[in-house]
């Protein structure tokens, strides 16, 4: 296998990463051990953010080309999206209880991350329900448009309604982090290995789809 | 704008459905005033191949001309100059005839009252439903109703007559009206239409071709 | 796709009659039909009256929560509509006729949308005077700029609405993928509204609720701009 060189990198990086969030990085002032939840969750909400991105690229190469490989581009990227956005409001909301004593506290970031789920979750229902290929990829592919164009309309509204209705058990004005810059390296180095992490996953989610239509194809050969 | 000496020109027309083929490496010429049938066994493409003219549906592959345009790049063009009957009809049951005749004409651009009021009457007296103009189509028994669907496709004096399968739910009035309507038609348009009927095919078109598995197998002229 | 021609300045005329064209159509039918409009009036009047039993006559935070219910039986009610507007087309063939009419596709949304909008103005007009008077609060601010503010609101769920109709037409599970898809994509301009319709009912003047305006004017420019060039995509298969 050629791509054996990439996944040792890909796990090394990763193990790297893990001894470094929960063994070298030192314990934050104020949130003791709890914080080093961010250094999960600031990377699956990059990498949601990166996949959703690809989803929107993907739908727009594909109403210009016509390309199949782009809807299959388009739509893995979604799933993957799904998953790393799931994990992004699991682990928020698991801090947000260590902090604030309640998973849910309506900040504009973590609504607007639900509103993101569930556009997404539709997006894939949406493909669920036509059966038709080039259909599914021609309609979905506007869909993966306009559920982009929908991300900052829902965001700002997430801030604005998030600044009329201040909290006043869960001040906005977090405690500002105290910071250093060994933090700063395991966030960085966590990064790239979640992203990592996500090119290996989303290269095999292609390689999946791809071995499926193969094999329907040869299936429907040896029918004929 | 190159101008092609057949009025309606496909070269390696496909359309791929999934992984099936709706329709084959299809080479057609048809010439002006012509009537041209197109038979074969269901399935065998010819919806495909009208619904592709028609600008309904995008070929996979291949190229289209219709009077030189291009079917994928000029398809308003095309739109205004074909007329096109389908297997069900594009009538809005809740309207009357008039009606429906009446706004599918406006959005080919005609809005001149008088006008639309005398070709509505003039082509619904062709096909014998001008005394039912005022009805509810939903109300009319299946043969009027496709009756009233060709006139909404001639509605707007089409260049090319694109039909599938017009004559099988007609009534046998029905029948004649449409077939002395593409005699007469065949004087100012060019007319496609596909049919299982080789009887009606070899009484009133010019050449037939044969379509099978998705393929074209065969094109013969009649007269 | 290839690129179509856009409409240019010479043939908008043509261009607005052809939408007015579709509109007229799908009002004469729904006019014809009857039973959609019914429904949206009982509706609107049940929706009321089930909230004023949730939240009780004479509650005196009955400000607090109308707005939410307004909006929210708007949206409901307008959902009921949507599937007239693509999907019935889908469903009779007659969709075929459009897509082979001469026209720009542009025209054809135009139409549609303008259509959704009236059908939720419709619903509108007997939700928000009859719960005024059911739940009993008033508007407080100057009445042409609730009207306009309420009519903006709508106008951005109609535009989401229409093109939400238009991609449910291809998919095999209409009923539920209409809320599905419109749900998510309307809380940029749901959000504001709620909001605005509070400040409305308190006395807000024009620059209190500027905010809203803005957040509801950016949602109606970015979505009917990625309509626009979306929606040929959508209608010829």
């Amino acid at each position: 296998m050629k791509d054996k060189p990439i996944l040792a990198g890909l796990f090394l990086a990763n193990l790297i990463s893990l001894y470094m969030i929960f063994i070298w990085a030192p314990p934050e002032r104020s949130l003791g051990d709890s914080y080093r939840v961010f250094f999960i969750h600031t990377p699956a909400a990059w990498v949601s953010y990166l996949a959703f991105a690809i989803t929107f690229l993907g739908s727009i190469l594909y109403l210009k080309t016509e390309k199949p490989m782009w809807d299959l581009y388009a739509s893995s990227a979604s799933l993957l999206g799904l998953l790393f956005c799931l994990v992004t409001l699991i682990t928020g909301s698991m801090w947000a209880k260590l902090a604030w004593g309640i998973y849910w506290n309506w900040d504009p970031r973590e609504t607007s991350t639900l509103i993101l789920l569930l556009v997404y979750l539709a997006y894939i229902s949406f493909r669920m329900s036509i059966s038709d290929k080039d259909r599914k990829a021609r309609t979905s592919a506007v869909l993966g448009i306009l559920a982009f164009v929908s991300i900052p309309l829902s965001y700002f509204s997430a801030v604005f309604w998030a600044t009329l209705h201040p909290m006043p058990l869960f001040p906005i004005n977090r405690p500002q982090l105290g910071i250093e810059p060994s933090m700063l390296l395991t966030l960085a180095v966590s990064m790239i290995g979640v992203t990592l992490l996500f090119s290996w996953m989303f290269y095999l989610t292609l390689n999946m789809y791809r071995m499926t239509e193969k094999a329907e194809l040869s299936l429907l050969e040896i029918k004929e | 704008m190159s101008i092609s000496t057949h009025l309606i020109e496909t070269s390696h027309l496909s359309k791929r459905y999934g992984n099936r083929f709706g329709l084959k490496d299809a080479d057609l010429n048809v010439e002006n005033h012509e009537i041209f049938a197109l038979m074969g066994p269901n399935g065998a493409g010819k919806s495909t191949l009208l619904r592709i003219l028609a600008t309904l549906t995008r070929p996979t592959s291949g190229e289209v001309k219709i009077f030189g345009y291009d079917i994928l790049k000029q398809e308003i063009q095309v739109r205004r100059l074909i007329g096109v009957v389908l297997h069900h009809s594009l009538l809005y049951d809740e309207l009357s005839g008039r009606e429906n005749l009446s706004f599918y004409m406006r959005l080919y651009g005609f809005r001149n009252k008088d006008i639309l009021k005398k070709s509505i009457k003039d082509k619904a007296s062709l096909f014998g439903v001008e005394d039912r103009l005022d009805d509810h189509v939903g109300t009319l028994s299946s043969g009027l109703k496709k009756r009233f669907d060709i006139v909404r496709a001639i509605i707007h004096n089409p260049r090319i007559l694109l039909l599938d399968e017009p004559f099988s739910s007609l009534d046998l009035e029905g029948v004649e009206h449409l077939k002395n309507y593409l005699n007469w038609a065949k004087g100012s348009s060019t007319i496609i239409f596909s049919t299982h009927n080789l009887d009606i095919a070899e009484e009133i078109s010019d050449r037939i071709a044969t379509l099978k598995d998705s393929q074209i197998t065969e094109i013969r002229c009649i007269k | 796709m290839t690129k179509r021609t856009m409409p240019f300045l010479s043939s908008s005329v043509t261009f607005l009659e052809d939408a007015l064209e579709i509109l007229f159509k799908d009002l004469r039918l729904e006019l014809r039909r009857g039973y959609e409009i019914y429904s949206i009036m009982v509706l609107a009047l049940l929706s009321n009256l089930s909230f004023g039993f949730a939240l009780g006559i004479m509650n005196p935070n009955v400000l607090e929560f109308v707005p939410a219910v307004l909006w929210i039986s708007i949206l409901f009610i307008g959902m009921l509509g949507f599937t007239t507007v693509f999907v019935r087309e889908m469903d009779k063939g007659t969709i075929d006729g459009l897509r082979l009419a001469p026209i720009s596709p542009q025209a054809i949304l135009l139409g549609k949308t303008i259509y959704t909008f009236m059908l939720m103005c419709v619903g509108a007009v007997f939700i928000i005077p009859s719960s005024m008077i059911i739940l009993n609060y008033t508007f407080r601010s100057d009445y042409l700029l609730v009207i306009l503010f309420l009519g903006l609101g709508i106008l951005n769920i109609a535009v989401v609405g229409s093109m939400v109709s238009a991609l449910a037409m291809y998919s095999e599970s209409r009923a539920l993928i209409i809320p599905a898809l419109s749900l998510p994509l309307v809380p940029g301009t749901l959000v504001p509204s709620i909001l605005a319709t509070g400040k409305l009912a308190t006395g807000a003047t024009i620059d209190m609720i500027l905010s809203e305006l803005q957040l509801n004017l950016a949602f109606l420019l970015l979505m009917v701009a990625a309509f626009w060039i979306t929606f040929e995509y959508v209608l010829y298969d």
